[in-house]
């Protein structure tokens, strides 16, 4: 009865936070029900975003306590979060545990740290990317493709990882808050140790999703994320839990990495980290960006690209950009005025969990400036009575002098496109300029 | 550690860190001739504009239609009614820049009791239709009253059907197929300024019933206005005048004024008349109003109309 009951948690607990991620994500729409952002609160249980926030502001958020209370948990017990709360691990632990030969690479598995020190450095360089690769925000954003009916690449790709490779490939190889968990795991003070009652079946490796016991070796590695499965399946009941600090010897994970490895793959991190704001544009493309943006470059730092912001904006005048635009700025939001206006409503300020998008009271919002080209405006030129501009424009920023031509009050101008999207010339006579 | 603390470390573990945290026929002919022919045989009953002094949307509504004899003289049991109201600007309700949803409530519970089979609130926002019908109040209160509410953005196919004008400035445009296809259809603009044609009223609201209205800005607009009124004439023009903002329009926010009136007519131009009046214009130097007078759209000289004051 009482495994019954921990094989029911093991499978509830995950999926629920799956799908509450999922309902939580559809559920960024206007008027933004106030449950939607429990979605930045689950997202404020990863450690890498808190460092990513430190980082970009300098100072402890004051959810700070949350992922330290994650850190916390690690260190007594090892991943807990990606065993019971991730919910890309929920997902992947439900795929079915397969042999592959791909999945023991030693080389692959020895240099993960490497691209763990790899990850932090780009993040600490000031870039977000890494972040993107975490669950909750890679999740959103591939939700976010599901939503709007194309294929989500990187989720098919971690599932198949998984179905080929071994369920928690990515977990244990690219994920940063996987494998950062996993470093402190290291030192965790209690876990599952196999005693000497082990007959070597290797029954425990066949279910383990984590690929954390070898057979024969009859250790458990900083993989393990206390599932349970082995421990149920043994049939020597030669699985305890041990609150002791196993010696480093035993450590079948430190098995594969040695001390030149690792000072290997921590200086070519090291280079690469440190030639990474070379390699960023030194004159980004000029674009408008959501209201309460902060500054383009470190606002191209601080995106994880989770397309929370594009998802929640009622006008779709949010749009990904794409590849083209060059790997810095793929996937940030952008607005094209002529497709789509802010109706500057402000929600995407509320959901965005990186502090990309401040909250910035409407006053002080500055998408742009407007800019009016005189010689081809039908009131100007022409002397029609247009002003649709004027309609248009939310914070009556567009006056008119006493021939009742138009001209934009640039105090008053937020830049939300609504002039430029309203002009009915083919090609606006009034644009919007990024600031 | 044993199993059973194993288990508690494990659940309790995950548990306790997930705390923290209609199929309508188009007509040959427009309805509105009969209901039309329907109001001159009364006419020695209806007055024709029916001003309501007052400050409460719903009795003044109540009134408004006792005054013309009765809300059934318009609504026949099993007809369809649509309501273009104004709702094109995402306003709060006080802000007094669109409809009043107590006003379109009250007029969908008239409808209801006259037996009226279907009722539909439409317009056509100039800015985002979603946050429109939340922040105006309107949704709420039309589906409550047992009505139905949407917007004509993104629907081409959907509501609009080509109409030819033959005008000198329109000569063809798609109207909403939801006016054309009623057997009534209640104009319930709000009066309010509005940079581009001084004020709004029932003409101006008219223009949230077409596709393109983008056409309308790079010609003249004020003909386009005024030609686009001959398409089919409104059962009845109910203009509220009871709040509504003197400048910055049409988005507002705005100074409001208090008129505390609500204006009934048949004539679409006498009621536009009226309200440039009481907002101090002359309706002749309306350019639209004008030349839809001149095209037999209405009467401009609402005082030679039969005027009640309730
Ligand atoms: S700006 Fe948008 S996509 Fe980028 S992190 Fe914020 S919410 Fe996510």
């Amino acid at each position: 009865m009482r495994l019954l009951t921990l094989a029911l948690w093991r499978r509830i607990i995950p999926c629920f936070m799956l799908v509450a991620v999922i309902i939580l994500f559809w559920r960024h729409q206007y008027p933004l029900p106030a449950d939607a952002n429990a979605l930045l609160w689950f997202s404020r249980l990863d450690p890498i975003l808190l460092l990513a926030e430190w980082r970009s502001t300098g100072v402890l958020p004051g959810w700070f306590w949350l992922p330290f209370v994650m850190i916390a948990i690690t260190l007594a017990g090892g991943r807990l979060f990606c065993g019971w709360l991730c919910p890309l691990g929920g997902l992947l632990a439900q795929l079915p545990r397969r042999y592959s030969r791909l999945q023991s690479i030693p080389w692959l598995y020895s240099s993960r740290y490497a691209w763990l020190l790899f990850t932090l450095m780009l993040l600490l360089a000031g870039s977000n990317w890494p972040v993107f690769l975490t669950p909750f925000h890679l999740l959103s954003e591939e939700l976010f493709r599901l939503w709007k009916g194309t294929v989500p690449w990187l989720l098919a790709g971690i599932l198949l990882s998984g179905i080929f490779i071994y369920p928690r490939f990515w977990c244990n190889h690219i994920c940063p808050t996987g494998l950062l968990l996993a470093a402190m795991a290291r030192w965790r003070s209690g876990r599952l140790v196999v005693d000497s009652v082990c007959s070597h079946c290797g029954v425990c490796t066949k279910v383990c999703p984590t690929h954390s016991l070898q057979i024969m070796a009859g250790l458990v590695a900083e993989d393990c994320m206390v599932c349970g499965r082995c421990w149920q399946a043994c049939p020597q009941e030669a699985l305890t839990w041990q609150s002791r600090a196993v010696k480093k010897a035993d450590d079948y994970s430190s098995a594969g990495l040695s001390r030149r490895q690792f000072f290997k793959g921590g200086f070519a991190v090291f280079v690469a980290g440190a030639g990474w704001p070379l390699l960023q544009p030194s004159s980004a493309p000029a674009v408008l960006r959501p209201p309460g943006a902060v500054a383009e470059e470190e606002f191209l730092a601080r995106c994880s690209r989770c397309s929370r912001c594009v998802k929640v904006c009622p006008s779709q005048c949010l749009i990904p950009m794409p590849i083209e635009a060059g790997i810095t700025a793929f996937l940030t939001p952008s607005i094209i005025p002529r497709q789509a206006k802010c109706e500057l409503c402000l929600l995407c300020q509320e959901v965005c969990p990186t502090m990309a998008i401040e909250s910035v009271p409407l006053q002080q919002v500055k998408i742009g400036l407007a800019i009016l080209d005189e010689r081809r405006c039908l009131v100007w030129a022409e002397k029609k009575l247009c002003l649709l501009c004027r309609e248009q424009c939310p914070v009556h920023a567009i006056e008119a002098d006493e021939y009742n031509r138009p001209y934009v009050n640039n105090k008053l101008c937020v830049g939300c496109g609504g002039c430029e999207n309203g002009c009915p010339l083919k090609q606006a006579a009034i644009v919007v300029r990024p600031i | 550690m044993d199993r059973r603390e194993f288990i508690k470390i494990a659940t309790y573990a995950g548990l306790g860190t997930f705390l923290l945290p209609g199929c309508h026929t188009a007509r040959t002919s427009l309805p509105e001739e009969r209901n039309l022919s329907g109001n001159q045989g009364n006419s020695a009953v209806i007055s024709d504009l029916i001003i309501v002094q007052g400050s409460q949307p719903e009795s003044m509504l109540t009134k408004g239609f006792e005054a013309l004899g009765g809300i059934q003289n318009f609504v026949k049991p099993g007809n369809t009614v649509v309501v273009k109201a104004n709702f094109s600007v995402p306003r709060l309700p006080e802000e007094a820049c669109t409809t009043n949803p107590l006003l379109a409530a009250a007029l969908i519970k008239l409808c209801r009791q006259a037996g009226a089979k279907e009722i539909k609130v439409i317009d056509y926002p100039f800015t985002n239709p979603v946050i429109c019908l939340e922040k105006t109040g309107i949704k709420k209160a039309v589906l409550e009253a047992g009505g139905k509410i949407y917007t004509l953005n993104n629907g081409l196919e959907r509501y609009f059907t080509p109409v030819k004008i033959n005008g000198q400035a329109l000569l063809e445009v798609d109207y909403s197929k939801d006016v054309l296809e009623a057997d009534v259809f209640f104009n319930l603009p709000i009066l309010k300024h509005h940079y581009i044609t001084d004020v709004t009223m029932g003409l101006k609201n008219m223009m949230g019933l077409v596709w393109d209205r983008g056409y309308f800005h790079t010609g003249e607009l004020h003909r386009c206005i005024a030609e686009l009124a001959t398409v089919r004439r409104p059962t009845l023009t109910i203009l509220e005048a009871i709040r509504g903002i003197t400048a910055n329009g049409p988005t507002g926010p705005g100074p409001i004024q208090e008129y505390n009136q609500l204006i009934f007519g048949t004539d679409p131009v006498a009621v536009d008349a009226y309200g440039a009046t009481l907002f101090g214009k002359k309706p002749a130097k309306l350019d639209y109003l004008r030349i839809a007078a001149e095209k037999g759209v209405g009467q401009l000289d609402w005082e030679k109309l039969n005027v009640k004051r309730v």
